[in-house]
């Protein structure tokens, strides 16, 4: 009776672990890299501005890219989801700027650096979904 | 020869984020009551991570839990989104019986508060919203002036306080 229990435990111990727990483990870290980008976002419209939204965008599509050279599916993953998280955390920039001038969030009264270009900067509607 | 799966995991990950921020607005303004979404969403979010082991690849594998964790927070934020409508921190539908009677009993707000451009200095629009009052020292679950474990109880007390008032005020309608 006892050697049966311990014969099936052994079974789905055995079944649990040729399952794919990386796609699980994907899953997490898409969580809690999103949870990171509320974060990363406030600061950086804190500290830098909205205005710098055209380099973390770079930044996202470049760990995008940097991914279609990475040979192991898993860590090509890990870089696609860091990659759009910042990504997505670009057009986050202006809606959290306006959240600061609107007293949702603290507003940073401190002259801002401006990023290099921000003439050409100023030109482009900054992103917002 | 070159790894498409970052790329194809970063644009399920990236429409997600975008649903997530963009839907659960829409699903919150439109649901009369707002835990048959909540519940829908959790059990989607349950559902897609339980196959995400069983996928025949980590492409489709790892998509499915993407988003999976996704619907899960979304649920999270449809009940957030709904006491920052309250606090008149986003816009109200007032075709919605729900949000009506937010907005009968002089809670929120019908235009987006978020919806302007950025002037670089400290712009008073949410003084324009009727009774945030979180904003006026209750603080809760929405609002960053929360401060130390006080919040919890605190919030819970506002919560209770504002939705006493809407049960109110519908009860006067019917």
């Amino acid at each position: 009776m006892s050697l049966t229990i311990l014969n099936n435990l052994q079974s789905t111990i055995f079944n649990l672990q040729s399952l794919d727990w990386g796609a699980v483990a994907l899953g997490f870290f898409a969580l809690g890299i999103i949870g990171f980008g509320f974060f990363w976002v406030i600061r950086v419209e804190y500290h830098l501005g909205y205005l710098w939204w055209p380099y973390m965008l770079g930044l996202g599509i470049l760990l995008i890219a940097s991914s279609v050279l990475v040979g192991d599916a898993g860590y090509a993953a890990l870089l696609g989801i860091a990659g759009a998280s910042v990504v997505w955390g670009a057009t986050e920039l202006k809606e959290q700027a306006v959240r600061g001038e609107i007293g949702l969030f603290p507003f940073n009264p401190q002259p801002k650096p401006n990023p290099p270009g921000v003439k050409w900067i100023n030109r482009i509607k900054a992103p917002h979904l | 020869m070159l790894q498409l799966v970052g790329v194809w995991i970063a644009l399920v990950t990236f429409v997600s984020i975008w649903w997530g921020h963009v839907g659960v607005r829409w699903v919150e303004a439109h649901s009369r009551v707002i835990w048959p979404p909540m519940v829908a969403l959790g059990l989607a979010a349950l559902t897609l991570n339980l196959y995400a082991p069983f996928a025949p690849n980590l492409a489709i594998g790892g998509a499915c839990s993407v988003v999976g964790f996704t619907l899960f927070w979304d649920a999270v934020e449809v009940y957030r989104q709904q006491w920052r409508v309250i606090h008149g921190h986003a816009p109200a539908h007032p075709a919605n019986p729900r949000h009506a009677a937010y907005l009968a009993a002089g809670l929120g707000r019908t235009d987006d508060p978020l919806k302007r451009e950025p002037q670089g200095v400290p712009v008073d629009a949410l003084h324009i919203a009727p009774l945030c009052n979180p904003c006026t020292g209750t603080p809760c679950l929405v609002c960053p002036r929360r401060k130390g474990n006080q919040k919890i109880t605190r919030r819970q007390e506002a919560h209770a306080a504002i939705m006493s008032q809407v049960a109110q005020v519908a009860e006067v309608e019917q």
